[in-house]
């Protein structure tokens, strides 16, 4: 029978024998994943001794090697070759210099890393729930920090060299407002030159026109891959396959999160798994039960009327802010009072602060099986009412200001935007401030058995993606937005913080964090994003820039200042190639082959967790084959045992035959433990790439 | 609560350990620090040695419901090296693979180290994580039945080592949760 020194003994022979054809990276990599002590991964590493057998008083040593011969003897047998090719070693230098960078860079980026230590604090606190809005938020902080600089860089350092003097009055309101003041400021579109700017008889010239609409196109484009990367990521890593398995209770027994560090906080986790885990059972308990058509019936008419009214709550919201626009352009234009333009957005706020509380309200009337779904659903409708509201704002924009004849209507969108955006965000500092504050104080003093309210993560996500959407949209009309929304984001951060520390208690069910993530994600890309595109590609290529201001002045279309771009350049010999990218790959409808490649990119990544599906199925038939070996084998070493029985009578020999039988049989168990252990090593001996 | 010789960590070593393990530099000269105000006096610090006790009242571990098993499962003839300690470290960080962190958590929950997550490490898992006293027995036989129908494929009544690791791999959070901060840098 093989001993547990033997067994290992082979598994470590094994893992060499896997190592010695690697690369000295991978061989580092395979040996880290390891699950064995320090010394005996050095061991491996520097490729000394193997195992030393204590229990026979000699040091047996195991294949003494070096690495560095067998590197050697690898690099001689391959060097023949290699002088061939002298690139395929310039190629692996270039390589080992670009890791080594990359390594240093992402231990600088970590050092520097914002607000690490507030994180932990928050994530032993609160949990990993909690902690991923405030990772979410760090996350598209840095969206804005690249725009802003991007766009500073760019456009609106040249617009500064050629500022014109600013005659209007400054009065405080302005910065609620933004206008007055700012509307001959970098922070609008309408400031901005249609000029080529150029300095002295250097020559060298700056086409603010082009620049204007290249900087917004790169910002966007980088923002549009760095989605869609981290998107797919997100799928990669989380996608589970939820109709085969439940795994419910499993996944809260052995999940614990072992970051909170908080003894208060730890009690409390533990008295809020008890509780989920008793609902869990009994919502397990209830699965059979099966209600009788009446109650069928009146709960799904519970559910149409909800939608219907949810629907039209929704429906009647946008009216109201549609018509409230188009009454306030008229009324601007009548009266003069520069703090009516506030009305709007101070309006939408207020649909966007108390609609959602009274779609909360419905989970009286309605009743669900499971909470779960409860909480999908009012996701769901607080969704549809922000995308509506701002669908319904860009279809006024682009249709009654853009058309309305003003005289520099972009500026008039760019200053609504950042209304919008301004208000959204003092209202969420009240909310903050002040609405959580009375919560607890309610909670607390008042009807303590409502107790420290819980913080929510999807109400505050969805106002993230919300602004974040906004400052897209008005990244073309105001350029500065980015600024503000980066210093609002980062004042939002610590308000939050505060908040949270001061009035809130740690969320009682588990959250699923890393498949909510991904849903938000989803969502950050799919209608807030592509949205924001489509407006952007309607802006571009329909309307009509206004005639006195702004860099695209005076042409009959935005685009039309890439189509004269390309013109001068087919002139000039040296930048053919240019226009035959233009002509020839981004075609006469450039939105195609983009749609395409997102297309070819999302099946791509669908193929791969189809793969890993395929993957979990087989791995559970081979268990439960094992499984039926298992049963198999014993079952004959019984029969055997019982037929032994019958040929030898005698007892003694029979006693000894038992006790050997029967430790052949722990033992056989133990082995079938290390066997698999072995059969496991083996596998990640031959590390999948 | 001595202090060790102050040893600054040779360039070599430090090179090699963040080779074998999965924690950047800055992490393991504060684990280092950390190991250095915990261990007794007069002693190189890769000979000197931690007891269980010390390392379960480290801030990091003092409140986790299974402390005493990750120093079980940690340490080595019931003393924990530097070397265990950044292993430790190593395996409950955030760039750890989830492999490794998936056969530790499995040797943690095997109460009674016998190879497989049976019935009886399931109950002292769950009155670890509830700690609560007014556990029924039904309502703990009930949750150990449904976690073993949920995970159990080949129907031995216990958890093997690939059942486990199938269960987890369903799991995203798993790998969140399972991490540890030890430094407090």
């Amino acid at each position: 029978m093989l001993s547990d020194d033997h067994v290992n003994e082979i598994i470590i022979e094994k893992l060499i024998a896997s190592l010695i054809p690697m690369t000295s990276r991978d061989r580092i990599k395979a040996i880290r994943n390891q699950p064995r002590t320090m010394e005996e991964k050095r061991n491996l590493s520097r490729g000394g001794l193997t195992s030393v057998t204590e229990n026979e008083g000699r040091a047996k040593a195991h294949l003494t090697w070096l690495w560095k011969i067998v590197d050697k003897e690898k690099s001689k047998q391959t060097h023949r070759i290699l002088q061939l090719n002298c690139c395929v070693q310039c190629l692996n230098s270039i390589s080992r210099a670009y890791r080594r960078s990359k390594n240093s860079l992402s231990e600088i980026l970590n050092s520097i890393s914002l607000w690490q230590k507030t994180l932990k604090i928050i994530g032993g606190k609160f949990g990993t729930s909690v902690l991923s809005y405030f990772n979410f938020l760090r996350w598209l902080l840095k969206f804005n920090i690249f725009s802003f600089i991007v766009n500073f860089s760019f456009i609106i350092i040249p617009q500064f060299t050629v500022a014109e003097k600013n005659t209007l009055q400054f009065t405080g309101l302005e910065l609620f407002t933004g206008v007055g003041y700012f509307r001959d400021t970098v922070m609008y579109y309408g400031f901005y030159t249609n000029s080529t700017i150029q300095h002295g008889n250097s020559g060298a010239s700056y086409n603010m026109q082009l620049a204007y609409i290249f900087t917004i196109g790169a910002c966007l484009t980088t923002c549009f891959f760095s989605l869609l990367f981290s998107m797919a990521k997100y799928f990669r890593d989380n996608f589970i396959n939820p109709h085969i398995y439940s795994g419910g209770i499993t996944k809260l027994i052995f999940c614990w999160d072992f970051t909170v560090t908080h003894e208060k906080a730890v009690k409390l986790k533990q008295k809020n798994l008890s509780t989920e885990i008793r609902e869990n059972l009994s919502e397990l308990r209830q699965e059979n039960a099966k209600l009788t058509f009446n109650q069928q019936l009146t709960r799904f008419s519970t559910y149409v009327m909800a939608w219907v009214v949810s629907t039209g709550v929704t429906i009647a919201c946008c009216a109201a802010v549609y018509y409230l626009a188009e009454y306030n352009l008229e009324f601007l234009k009548t009266h003069s009072n520069p703090g009516a333009v506030l009305l709007l957005p101070f309006v939408v706020s207020c649909i966007n602060l108390a609609v959602p509380c009274f779609y909360s309200m419905f989970r009286l009337v309605e009743r669900y099986e499971m909470p779960r779904h409860e909480v999908y659903i009012l996701l769901i409708r607080n969704i549809l009412l922000k995308i509506s509201i701002v669908g319904i704002l860009c279809y006024y924009w682009l249709n009654n200001v853009a058309l309305s004849g003003e005289e520099c209507w972009e500026t008039l969108i760019g200053q609504d935007i950042y209304r919008l955006l301004l208000m959204d965000f003092v209202f969420s500092l009240a909310d903050s401030f002040l609405g959580e504050f009375l919560r607890r104080i309610i909670g607390m003093q008042l009807i303590t058995s409502l107790g420290l309210p819980e913080f929510d993560i999807a109400r505050n996500v969805l106002e993230l993606i919300y602004a974040q959407t906004l400052v897209w949209i008005g990244i073309f009309f105001c350029p500065l937005l980015p600024l503000f929304q980066m210093i609002m984001l980062f004042i939002m951060f610590y308000a939050k913080n505060i908040s949270l520390m001061m009035n809130f208690q740690p969320p009682s069910k588990a959250w699923r964090a890393s498949q909510m993530m991904t849903f938000f994600i989803l969502l950050l890309f799919f209608p807030s994003f592509t949205g924001v595109l489509c407006t952007l590609a309607i802006t571009i290529w329909r309307l009509k820039p206004s005639a006195d201001c702004g860099p695209f002045r005076g042409l009959p279309f935005f685009i039309h200042s890439i189509y004269s771009w390309i013109d001068t350049l087919s002139t000039r010999p040296g930048y053919l190639w240019v226009v035959w990218i233009y002509r020839n790959l981004i075609g006469s409808v450039p939105f195609f082959p983009s749609i395409l490649h997102v297309l070819i990119i999302t099946y791509l990544y669908w193929q791969i967790t189809e793969g890993r599906k395929i993957m979990i199925r087989l791995l559970h038939e081979q268990i439960i084959n094992e499984g039926k070996d298992k049963m198999f084998l014993i079952e004959k070493l019984i029969k055997l045992q019982d037929m032994e029985k019958k040929a030898n009578p005698s007892s003694l020999v029979l006693e000894r035959r038992e006790v050997e039988q029967q430790d052949a049989l722990h033992l056989g168990e133990r082995d079938s433990s290390l066997d698999l252990r072995f059969r496991r090593s083996v596998q990640e001996g031959n590390p999948r790439a | 609560m001595g202090q060790c010789l102050r040893y600054q960590m040779h360039w070599e070593d430090l090179e090699e350990y963040q080779a074998l393990t999965f924690l950047t530099r800055n992490e393991i000269l504060c684990i280092h620090d950390t190991f250095l105000k915990l261990c007794p006096p007069g002693k190189y610090y890769k000979e000197a040695t931690l007891t269980m006790d010390q390392v379960s009242s480290l801030p990091a571990l003092r409140v986790n419901p299974f402390r005493d098993r990750i120093c079980r499962v940690f340490s080595h003839k019931g003393v924990f090296s530097f070397e265990d300690v950044l292993g430790m470290a190593s395996v409950f960080s955030e760039q750890a693979c989830p492999s490794l962190k998936i056969e530790y958590a499995f040797r943690i929950y095997d109460f009674n180290e016998n190879g497989f997550i049976d019935e009886e490490d399931l109950q002292r898992i769950i009155l670890r994580l509830l700690n609560s006293d007014d556990m029924s027995e039904d309502l703990l036989m009930d949750l150990t039945n449904h976690v073993l129908s949920e995970s159990d494929l080949d129907n031995d009544n216990m958890l093997s080592f690939s059942e486990f690791e199938h269960a987890m791999a369903k799991s995203p959070d798993f790998m969140n949760s399972f991490r540890i901060h030890f430094w407090g840098c």
